[in-house]
């Protein structure tokens, strides 16, 4: 009997007829946690060979690593190619260009000697400062060492001055270490200067700026106008910075220069 | 229109790489299995654990898959090992004959029985039977969650728990006698 009524109710769970699968029910709702969901979403898809990452892109895995490779191809070969292309440029650049950037260094250099000159004294100067202050006397070191001044280096900034004069470039003075460096390239930069349009375009100037201007007032007082005016032409283009006033006759820059002259 | 296509046909193209079908199929699954695991260890945290590795071994057994059985059968089976070797780890020599009486009382019983006065019937009805639950023989237990949780049938449930048919029937019986009778005697206190 009592099988029988426990064949019955199973029937009629089996059925849903049972208010035990409704009351079960009502309160089995739990879910897994989100984090749990992707994690497991995650490995389904590595487990494919397809990380979350590249599922959007069904090309990610058969074009990426090829195509990596050929644009880090391209830019090496372009790359070389541009240094290549600037090396030349630089290496062979026009004659013009040259001269240009080298007469525009010489000229910095000779900004930077000429405040060296002025900042500088002469060793009977400091000799004379040194007697005037006595505390400096029993100093003598600490005023040699620390209170000298120091030559000007490139990087100071350079305030524009007026026109050199030529004993300016004749003297050395205090500026003997300065000098050591800058006149071996003064000179080798003189001697690479080339003008054109003259009789002399082809020639290398060999002679100091006074010597040139000597040349130029004994071939003006020689008659020699013309060969006068383009060697002086030459020399202005040359040494634009040098005054002609002092080094050659008045008569003869009021007739080949009368622009100076006024 | 979602239960279509079969959870075979899905295993097989998940098998064969289609990743949706294996998102067609956790989605599907999912709530039903933790609940599955969640009644038996009683505790979140595990059950997540559990839960977790039962999809994880799924996965990683893709490649193997063929239709031999219900895709639902399959996966409770790899539940029910999962839980096996959980017991196991807790208490070595323990093993699928557990008794739900060598565990401590549930803590969703506990949970309802502090604040009684927030409870309506249904709820009160609820966690005595999942109280009720607890006490069954876990044969017992694992029958009737089959039943409710994954909708099996009677031989679905033989299948799963790798019994013949009389005898899944007769562990569903003693079953839904006891909770039966349970809840009887509640509702009359």
């Amino acid at each position: 009997m009592t099988q029988n009524k426990e064949e019955q109710e199973l029937e009629l769970y089996l059925k849903g007829e049972l208010d035990l699968s409704a009351i079960f029910r009502s309160g089995s709702k739990e879910e897994p946690a989100l984090h749990v969901d992707d994690a497991i979403r995650a490995a389904s898809r590595r487990e494919l060979g397809t990380g979350p990452d590249y599922a959007c892109s069904p090309f990610a895995s058969k074009w990426q690593v090829p195509l990596s490779l050929a644009a880090v191809l391209v830019l090496s070969v372009s790359v070389f190619l541009t240094m290549q292309q600037d090396y030349h440029e630089s290496n062979f650049n026009s004659p013009a260009e040259d001269q240009t950037v080298q007469v525009k260094a010489f000229s910095e250099m000779e900004k930077i000697e000429q405040k060296n000159k002025k900042l500088l004294p002469s060793s009977a100067g400091v000799e004379e400062l040194k007697e005037e202050l006595p505390f400096l006397n029993e100093n003598r070191g600490v005023v040699s060492e620390d209170f000298a001044p120091r030559p000007t280096e490139i990087s100071d900034v350079m305030p524009r001055k007026p026109k050199k004069q030529l004993s300016d470039r004749d003297s050395s003075g205090s500026v003997e270490q300065f000098s050591a460096v800058a006149e071996p390239m003064r000179r080798k930069e003189t001697e690479k200067r080339i003008i054109p349009d003259t009789n002399m375009a082809t020639e290398r100037i060999d002679l100091e700026p006074q010597q040139w201007l000597k040349k130029i007032n004994k071939l003006w007082k020689e008659g020699k106008r013309e060969e006068a005016e383009e060697s002086l032409q030459a020399f202005s283009r040359a040494y634009p910075d040098i005054e002609l006033k002092g080094y050659l006759e008045e008569n003869a820059i009021q007739e080949l220069k009368p622009e100076i002259a006024q | 229109m979602e239960r279509d296509v079969a959870d075979e046909d899905l295993m097989l193209a998940y098998r064969n790489g289609d990743a949706v079908s294996f998102d067609r199929l956790y989605s599907r699954h999912k709530g039903a299995v933790y609940r599955y695991i969640l009644r038996h260890c009683r505790n979140e945290a595990i059950a997540e654990e559990l839960f977790q590795e039962v999809w994880m071994n799924l996965i990683k057994a893709r490649e193997r898959y063929v239709v031999k059985a219900k895709f639902t059968t399959w996966l409770y089976q790899i539940a029910q090992n999962k839980l096996i070797d959980h017991y196991r780890r807790q208490k070595p020599g323990a093993g699928s004959g557990l008794k739900t009486d060598e565990f401590e009382p549930d803590d969703l019983t506990a949970r309802v029985d502090e604040q009684p006065e927030q409870q309506t019937q249904t709820g009160k009805q609820m966690a005595h039977l999942f109280h009720l639950l607890d006490q069954l023989p876990e044969e017992q237990k694992q029958a009737f969650l089959l039943r409710e949780e994954a909708g099996m049938s009677l031989d679905e449930i033989a299948e799963a728990m790798e019994v013949n048919a009389e005898t899944a029937k007769s562990r569903l019986r003693y079953a839904i006698n006891k909770l039966k009778q349970g809840l009887t005697a509640y509702d009359s206190e």
